[in-house]
């Protein structure tokens, strides 16, 4: 009973330091209606000189009148209905809390948000759409810096900035990606280095055409390879000897040695050394480095007191074997058709166009666009002998780059309402794009932009129909890629460092393998092969040999995953899952108290405020084996008032996860002492285990409802606000009701927040002072 | 002939400093005389001030850090500032500066958020988990934007860099939008300037791609005017129908586009030769440490080729967790700055502390290295050396620890302000020994001169 008090204390006080916090104090009526309600179930507590959580409501009661905010605040709490504490025995009932949030909307438009009407696409939509229109394997994600997070996800507009930095990188993605799709017809011409180009590490100087080392050291020198191939390297090289042993050269390339030579030449009859294979495309880089440095300097002969080595061109020639032709040039040229360059650049311009900008393209744009290529690539007026074959990769190339960093295609526009237009509802072409970037992480494929044109996704019945069959693309994959590893924590997993000694077998590749099992169920959820609620309550899981052997099951037969049956003692779905547990871990050891936060914030959806500062976090284990478990220290949190509100409830969940190691072993004891896993809740009720855990959750909505708003979050790019609660809660018992993700998916994109602009953005700003006058 | 001279090798090992050769000095041919500035720059007595901000993480172990001062009011090294011994007469040690907007104000939890969007701009950033995210126009900016205004060119306006990227899943602190963690450097009050983590990524923007041949290079500056022109025609043309309160992204798309534009003709301009200079971005081991080092050594070459006057280095990310196992440490950075007094802790949080000096005495060695008419850069550099927590236990945010080193003055102090004073005094400062002449910035009710 105490517990729960501290824990009503802990709520209101988030909320009292609010209501101090807004210094512009609007006073607003406090509802005739809801005034029963306050004086029957809130006054008790909070009223007098020492009102719980610093909130007075007698007064306000009394006077008729409520700062807004704390109005507002109230509704939040009647909303949740988490006020008064859930062990009151006298609570309003479903109705009347219903009836005091409404009576509160009525009096105060409930706070409503809209994303931004230009939007840009994050670094997964962006490289998505890449690998889908243009049918390349070329790893673009990797080309640009990861996005911010908002609201816990990259696709939030209002953190997706766009400051020169990215539009940089977006741009030199652009040229490598078109220079990899639109390599130069023929053979390059030879590349040759220079002496005086080389890059030094070590002593020495450039005379006479060879750059010297006097010491050990590299020469390196850079070149692009603009197609990947078989390419012949030559190196010429000599020597000044001393010593016993010839001078020795390391050859590498890209890093890599891939030869060693004795350099016997001297100075005035250079050697060559010559190296063919594989190189990709980009920057390489080929390197001689000398090995075998010697001096005496007390040699009488001045000729013999020092080994010195020198190179002097480097030429790189190839590719050898590269066909100078790829599938995206195959297809342009389809495309394309017969005609002069212009004509087929306008065709491909058209065709690209449609597909990257999610709409048909007018004439004037066109023009527009073929004219950017051709001023780039023009042949000079007066040459004689045009290649047309040269003309047309170029032009290609740089259409294909112009397109890239294209504002209708890094941009997402949606025309906003105008004037006193309260709201607007999206048009297709609109439409189409924000289900293909919920759904796939991409732009729209034919059969939705022709959906779109054809007037289908005018109608809720439309927008569901594609939802529906976009499920089952492979593209939707994107959901457990992009949303499931966020929503739960896991995203870039692999980049955790865990403590070697502690969890040695945790590297890179066992962490991906622990992400990919999250995203396989999560794949089979989107799928519908399984209910959503299998999410936390499957007993079967699918593992590649390496998780096999962390759980302690079977090994697949053959290479891959294999479905097995998880242990008894291990919680349903991602309850059990190693990504998670590994996640909510730090890096020497399990934290109860990230499990308990974890499950209340994605599962619950019920944020804990954090702890307040110049609070210590518990000891390691040395000092736990003072004879404290680390149950036994964190029972100090709930003797600690400060604490206890909030860590009651989540060091019950978390410690309930204690037979689960922070690799994502089964133990069943620590430090020698055996593990209880039995922990009570706030309301008195028994968690055993995390199977206890996993019960507790699939005994209400609270699960379906923290998915709902998560996935709303994660398909509107913005945070939901007072306003959308209606529609969560409508999402969550639909799902509760039927129990398949593509119920969820099909609540929300037939939602008006998803098909229907308002005008809620006036108070918000332009991030700089303002464009300049647009001079054309 | 053919033959190189051995002479100058053999009085190096004679005098036994083989390693002690200068090994910028003499590989830097042409830089900043070449380059748009030099009318400007040539005709004036002195090279261009630079100003460099470096950030670091969840406070310090306040003990090991503070410095004492010897009778002569100058500071003697702590075990945190240890390694900065040989740059003593180079750094200032300043205490009782404060930033009372990164304290809470209401805003309840989320210290370590709003310690890093306070830093460079002094301002409570406001309270949101992504939407709607706002600060403060960061004092870098107000420096960059100020030499624009004065004429000076350079081919990046401000140069941001840091050893961890954005952040990945989750919920960074308290209910603040990562981007707050994760940049010091704001354009506008609403957009962070995001930073360029990879060393050699970071060498490869400043000073291009190696290996293009002229007429290849002139091409692409032809391919490239040509596109940057046909979008900003778009951009404009999309923003027609735009609103004011729609339009950051746009406005964002269009300045950048300038920027770039005005690249491609500053580096008609440029002479960006760096030769031998170029930092070995393959030999160097893959730990932190080798990685911030390397990247102050890219913005030692951006400020020496006059590529950009001002940037900004974040250490790591505001809150950051990472293990620091360089010097034994296997917990994360936050868990061992929470030292609740635990000896233990302490002297791992000490740890951290010290090896994130050492980065920053790494940096000064860089600066010191690269001459400019035969001085060390350091002397045109003012480096700001810094965290906006002071106690990384408490998340306390006064009496911050502030080093300010270089920039033509005698330094070595301990310059105590009265508790309290705004660290925006000292942005002020800072500004006006760089030529900006402010009086006025964030919190600022005076200057704190440098």
């Amino acid at each position: 009973m105490r517990v729960s008090r501290l824990f009503a204390v802990a709520v209101l006080s988030v909320f009292a330091a609010r209501a101090v916090a807004s210094s512009s104090a609007d006073e607003v009526a406090i509802p005739a209606s809801i005034k029963p309600l306050l004086e029957a179930h809130c006054v008790d507590c909070h009223e007098g000189t020492k009102p719980k959580g610093g909130l007075e409501l007698a007064g306000p009661i009394g006077a008729g009148k409520i700062d807004e905010s704390v109005l507002r605040a109230l509704r939040k709490r009647l909303a949740k209905r988490d006020m008064p504490p859930a062990d009151e025995p006298e609570r309003p009932s479903l109705d009347e809390y219903r009836a005091a949030v409404s009576a509160i909307d009525a009096l105060l438009p409930p706070l409503a948000r809209e994303v931004a009407a230009v939007r840009r696409l994050n670094r997964v939509q962006y490289a998505n759409a890449v690998r889908d229109v243009f049918g390349t394997e070329i790893d673009v994600r990797e080309m640009l810096p990861r996005d911010e997070i908002g609201e816990g996800f990259d696709t939030t507009a209002d953190t997706l900035v766009l400051p020169t930095l990215v539009l940089e990188r977006y741009f030199v993605a652009a040229e490598e990606i078109a220079a990899q799709l639109v390599p130069p017809a023929g053979p390059a011409a030879p590349i040759t280095i220079a002496p005086d180009r080389l890059e030094r590490r070590g002593q020495g100087n450039t005379r006479d055409g060879l750059a010297w080392l006097w010491t050990n050291g590299t020469l390196t020198g850079a070149f692009e390879v603009k197609r990947a191939g078989r390419y012949r390297i030559t190196i010429e090289a000599a020597a000044q000897q001393a010593g016993n042993d010839v001078a020795r050269l390391a050859l590498l390339v890209d890093g890599k040695v891939v030869g060693e030579h004795a350099v016997e030449a001297t100075p005035r009859q250079p050697m060559t050394i010559t190296w063919e294979g594989a190189l990709s495309a980009g920057e390489s880089r080929v390197g001689a480095r000398f090995l075998n440095d010697f001096f005496a300097g007390e040699r009488a002969d001045p000729q013999r007191r020092d080994r010195n080595l020198a190179v002097g061109f480097i030429r790189v020639e190839g590719p050898l074997d590269a066909p100078s032709g790829t599938p995206f040039l195959d297809r342009a040229k389809v495309i394309a058709g017969e005609g002069p360059v212009p004509r087929r650049l306008r065709r491909v311009a058209g065709a690209l166009g449609e597909e990257l900008f999610r709409r048909p393209l007018s004439d004037a744009e066109h023009e527009a666009l073929v004219r950017t290529a051709r001023e780039a690539t023009a042949p000079e007026k007066g040459s004689k002998d045009r290649d047309l074959e040269r003309e047309w990769r170029d032009g290609l190339r740089v259409l294909v780059t112009a397109l890239l960093v294209d504002p209708r295609f890094l941009l997402r526009v949606e025309k906003p309402s105008k004037g006193a237009e309260a709201s607007r509802a999206l048009d297709g072409s609109e439409i189409a794009s924000r289900l293909s970037f919920f759904l796939w992480s991409s732009v729209p494929d034919a059969a939705l932009r022709s959906a779109a044109a054809r007037g289908e996704l005018d109608t809720p019945a439309g927008v569901a129909r594609e939802a529906r069959r976009m499920l089952k693309d492979p593209r939707a994959a994107s959901l457990s890629q992009r949303f499931a590893t966020q929503w739960l924590g896991i995203d870039g997993l692999e980049t955790r460092q865990m403590d070697p000694k502690v969890y040695p077998a945790l590297d890179a590749a066992l962490l991906a393998s622990m992400r990919r099992e999250t995203e396989r169920l999560f794949d089979s959820v989107v799928r519908g092969d399984r209910p959503v609620r299998a999410l936390i309550t499957t007993r079967e899981t699918e593992v590649d040999a390496a998780l096999a052997a962390l759980y302690g099951m079977e090994p697949p037969v053959e290479a891959g995953v294999a479905r097995r049956a998880i242990d008894d003692a291990r919680a349903g779905g991602v309850l059990g899952h190693a990504s998670v547990l590994v996640a909510t871990s730090n890096p020497t050891r399990t934290s109860p108290v990230k499990r308990g936060k974890w499950v209340l914030e994605a599962l619950l959806d019920e944020a804990p405020p954090p702890p307040p500062p110049g609070v210590p976090q518990l000891p390691e284990t040395k000092d736990a084996r003072h004879g404290l478990s680390v149950r036994e220290l964190m029972a100090e949190h709930r003797d600690n008032p400060d604490c206890a509100s909030c860590h009651v409830r989540m060091d019950a969940i978390g410690l309930a996860f204690e037979r689960l190691d922070a690799d994502g072993r089964f133990r069943s004891e620590f430090d020698g002492l055996s593990i209880d896993d039995s922990t009570e809740m706030p309301d008195g009720s028994v968690l055993r285990g995390a199977r206890g855990v996993e019960s507790m959750l699939a005994a209400s909505t609270s699960f379906e409802r923290s998915l709902a708003r998560h996935l709303l979050v994660y398909a509107l790019g913005r945070g939901t606000a007072d306003a959308d609660d209606v529609l969560v809660d409508r999402l969550a018992a639909d799902l509760a009701a039927k129990g398949d993700f593509a119920t969820l998916v099909e609540g929300i994109v037939t939602a008006d927040a998803f098909r229907i602009r308002t005008n809620l953005r006036d108070s918000a700003r332009s991030s700089l002072p303002s464009a300049r006058p647009a001079v054309d | 002939m053919r033959e190189p001279l051995i002479d100058r090798r053999t009085v190096l090992r004679g005098a036994g400093a083989a390693i002690a050769l200068p090994w910028l000095e003499a590989m830097l041919p042409r830089g900043i005389a070449s380059s748009a500035l030099a009318a400007t720059t040539a005709a004036e007595a002195a090279p261009p001030l630079r100003v460099a901000y470096l950030f670091f993480p969840n406070g310090v172990n306040v003990e090991a850090w503070t410095p004492t001062a010897d009778a002569r009011g100058l500071w003697v090294p702590s075990p945190t500032l240890a390694p900065l011994a040989d740059f003593r007469g180079d750094i200032d040690v300043y205490t009782g500066l404060r930033h009372r907007h990164a304290e809470a104000n209401g805003d309840g939890p989320g210290d370590h958020a709003r310690s890093a969007a306070c830093f460079l701009t002094g301002m409570q950033p406001k309270k949101t988990a992504g939407d709607d995210i706002r600060a403060g126009k960061s004092i870098d900016q107000v420096i960059a934007d100020d030499l624009a205004e004065q004429g000076v060119r350079t081919r990046l306006r401000s140069l941001e860099l840091g050893s961890e990227p954005a952040m990945t899943a989750g919920n960074c602190d308290s209910g603040y939008s990562c981007a707050y963690s994760a940049n010091i450097s704001w354009k506008s009050e609403s957009l962070p300037n995001g930073k360029e983590t990879d060393p050699r990524a970071a060498f490869d923007r400043i000073f291009g791609k190696r290996g293009q041949s002229p007429e290849e290079a002139a091409a692409q500056a032809r391919s490239r005017r040509s596109i940057l022109d046909g979008a900003a025609k778009e951009a404009r043309r999309l923003g027609m129908s735009i609103g004011a309160s729609d339009r950051a992204r746009l406005d964002e798309y269009l300045e950048g586009v300038r920027e770039l534009e005005g690249r491609l003709r500053e580096d008609a301009l440029a002479d960006l030769e760096v030769g031998d200079a170029v930092p070995d971005f393959d030999a160097a081991p893959r730990d932190i440490g080798s990685r911030i080092d390397l990247l102050g050594e890219v913005l030692a070459l951006a400020f020496k080729t006059d590529s950009t006057r001002v940037a900004t280095l974040m250490l790591a990310n505001e809150g950051s967790n990472r293990p620091y196992r360089e010097v034994g440490v296997s917990e994360g950075h936050h868990d061992v700055s929470h030292h609740g007094k635990n000896p233990e802790k302490l002297s791992k949080f000490a740890a951290i502390n010290r090896f994130q000096t050492e980065r920053f005495a790494a940096f000064l060695r860089a600066l010191t290295r690269v001459k400019e008419n035969g001085r060390p850069l350091l002397d045109s550099t003012i480096v700001m050396y810094g965290s906006a927590i002071n106690d990384g236990n408490r998340h306390n945010h006064d009496d911050l620890p502030i080093l300010v080193a270089g920039g033509r003055a005698k330094r070595g102090r301990v310059v105590a302000s009265a508790p309290g004073t705004p660290l925006c005094n000292l942005h002020v400062g800072i500004a006006r020994a760089a030529g900006v002449k402010i009086d006025r910035f964030g919190d600022a009710n005076g200057v704190v001169g440098i």
